[in-house]
């Protein structure tokens, strides 16, 4: 073992050998199997009394029916390029720049290896196995259309819904829109029959597993945000800790969500990168105490090793 | 479902999480100070 | 080297010499109980990948649907969370104790990246669940990842391939992890006290003086 013996927390560590002290009888093997019957009884114990959370998925459908204008806010924006999905960046577009850690840009050096492009993937294409000829009228007029043009009409849209009382297209202003409101209105006709359900599969086949383009999508509208804030679960909401429900989450994720929590993070565009970077600064720090001076005294100075060895300490 | 939440500041914590947390401390605090008495740990004996 | 085979046994006889494998004597001073929280983590995670075995068995649905399955998905949090609060614990106790002390910084070394591979580990069990908490935290993380590079090759939006991590290769990487720590623990014995002093023959030992060296450590100095 080289690695034991050259990385020495000091030099003048003089931590006597511990087979050279006295001894006392200790049965190992019976301390682990009381310690499994106990783990597993409060396990049972615990899963009987408490059971665990299960809330359902979101489903396109009842996304739809429970809030059809994010619906069609969502496919509008898709359009128009204003989704964050729309303008993320690597690892499924090319679409932004990506956040970046001081100098270095990992987001975007990673690559699209991933590649979603959010209007075709996640609007039109599954539009295009619509048999309504409407529908298909309206997506061979955008498909004809220039770029400026779709931009212009799904942008001016996205605006026209924004404006209308709780974005209720049936409010929206007369206006220049093109196809987008026929396109957008089909999309959430879509999404009501369950013809969205698996249609964003990439794979394109009958079995799913990649949920990559739906979450995505889902994760453009507003819906899942505010069923995810309604249960703490925001990001500034300590939300990684947390759990739907009165159960625990992830504890342990603690400082991880805390610096989201506060300055600078909690304003930052690249709040991400700089979590993740001080995290794994820190994560570097737990692994090496041994060797940080000041912080691997730390024991001496605090005199629980008083109380934990108080046989030992009383007799020598 | 939300559940019960505790704030405190800056903090907003889940009571389940906090009773997790409480509990954790807790024993070990009772894990330092209750007394060991395992086999033979009151005379140790030169091996 | 004349057998390859005679070679591994003998290595094998010195990182854990025999009787320093399954002991049945502990230094004097192991007598406190916080000594049974590395025990505790170890059996939890036997119970954690126990009732993960059973959930395997009726498959990535099964729990939504069954009320057996939903019993033993219960199982599964509370032997994890369990596991996370005695491997704290642990954790706790031993930076108190300083327990790097002796050679021993591989042993904290490794029990350090046990506890964020475990919390790996759990992190795509959450993305399994195929419910609306692993919807939510799939389209938070993947931001988190992105931001990073991660997410070009781990995607957290792909429910397929963070079953799969949770499974197979991140219990192996965490298992193998947790048995190198468990041999280092063997092998090195449990730390002494902070400024523990053995009494020599005279009643003369000091920190600066010579010190008994057992075989195991012995070979520890002259190998190392």
């Amino acid at each position: 073992m080289t690695m034991a013996s050259t990385l020495r927390p000091t030099g003048r560590d003089r931590t006597p050998d511990s087979h050279a002290f006295p001894t006392r009888p200790y049965d190992l093997v019976k301390e682990f199997t009381l310690a499994l019957v106990a783990m597993l009884v409060l396990t049972i114990a615990l899963a009987a009394v408490f059971s665990s959370p299960d809330e359902k998925p979101i489903s396109l459908v009842g996304w739809a029916a429970a809030a059809p204008n994010d619906v069609v806010a969502t496919a509008t924006g898709e359009l128009a390029g204003t989704t964050t999905s729309a303008g993320y960046g690597a690892p499924y577009n090319d679409a932004g720049p990506g956040q970046t850690l001081g100098p270095l840009a990992l987001q975007r050096w990673a690559g699209v290896t991933i590649p979603v492009d959010p209007a075709q993937d996640l609007v039109l294409a599954p539009l295009r196995r619509s048999a309504d000829p409407t529908t298909a009228a309206a997506l061979d007029t955008w498909a004809a259309a220039p770029p400026e043009q779709r931009t212009a009409w799904s942008t001016a849209y996205s605006d026209a819904l924004t404006a209308a009382p709780d974005g209720d297209p049936a409010g929206v202003a007369p206006g220049d829109y093109g196809p987008v409101p026929v396109i957008a209105s089909s999309f959430l006709a879509l999404a009501r029959t369950g013809g969205l359900e698996g249609a964003l599969d990439p794979s394109g086949t009958f079995y799913g597993g990649d949920a990559t383009r739906g979450l995505l999508l889902l994760a453009d509208g507003a819906y899942l945000e505010d069923q995810a804030r309604a249960r703490s679960l925001g990001g500034d909401q300590w939300g990684m800790m947390n759990e739907t429900g009165n159960y625990p989450g992830q504890p342990w994720m603690w400082l991880y969500t805390f610096w989201y929590q506060v300055p600078p993070f909690a304003t930052s565009e690249n709040a991400d990168a700089q979590v993740w970077g001080l995290m794994m600064l820190l994560t570097l720090g737990l692994v090496l105490v041994p060797f940080i001076p000041g912080v691997r005294s730390i024991p001496r100075w605090v005199p629980v090793h008083r109380l934990i060895w108080r046989d030992w300490y009383r007799r020598h | 479902m939300n559940g019960s939440y505790v704030d405190w500041g800056v903090v907003h914590i889940s009571v389940a999480n906090l009773v997790v947390i409480a509990v954790m401390v807790v024993v070990f605090l009772l894990a330092v100070l209750v007394p060991f008495h395992g086999p033979g740990s009151g005379d140790g004996d030169a091996s | 080297m004349s057998s390859w085979t005679v070679g591994l046994r003998t290595r094998l006889a010195r990182t854990v010499p025999p009787g320093e494998l399954l002991p049945d004597r502990q230094p004097a001073y192991v007598s406190s109980w916080i000594y049974v929280f590395g025990v505790l983590s170890l059996a939890s995670l036997v119970v954690v990948i126990g009732t993960g075995c059973v959930l395997a068995i009726g498959g990535v649905t099964w729990w939504h649907t069954s009320g057996l399955g939903h019993f033993v998905n219960s199982t599964h949090l509370w032997s994890v969370e369990l596991f996370f609060a005695t491997m704290v614990i642990h954790l706790w106790g031993k930076f108190f104790m300083a327990a790097w002390r002796g050679k021993r910084a591989l042993t904290w070394m490794t029990g350090a990246v046990a506890f964020v591979g475990s919390i790996g580990t759990a992190f795509t069990g959450y993305l399994s669940q195929t419910n609306f908490d692993s919807q939510w935290i799939a389209g938070e993380a993947k931001d988190g990842l992105n931001s990073v590079g991660i997410g070009a090759f781990f995607n957290v939006l792909d429910p397929g391939q963070m079953l799969l991590w949770h499974v197979t290769l991140l219990p192996l990487v965490v298992g193998v992890i947790v048995v190198a720590h468990i041999v280092l623990v063997r092998r090195h014995g449990v730390v002494p006290p902070i400024d523990a002093v053995l009494d020599g023959p005279d009643d003369g030992a000091t920190p600066t003086g010579p010190i008994p060296v057992a075989p195991a450590a012995r070979d520890l100095t002259t190998t190392g």
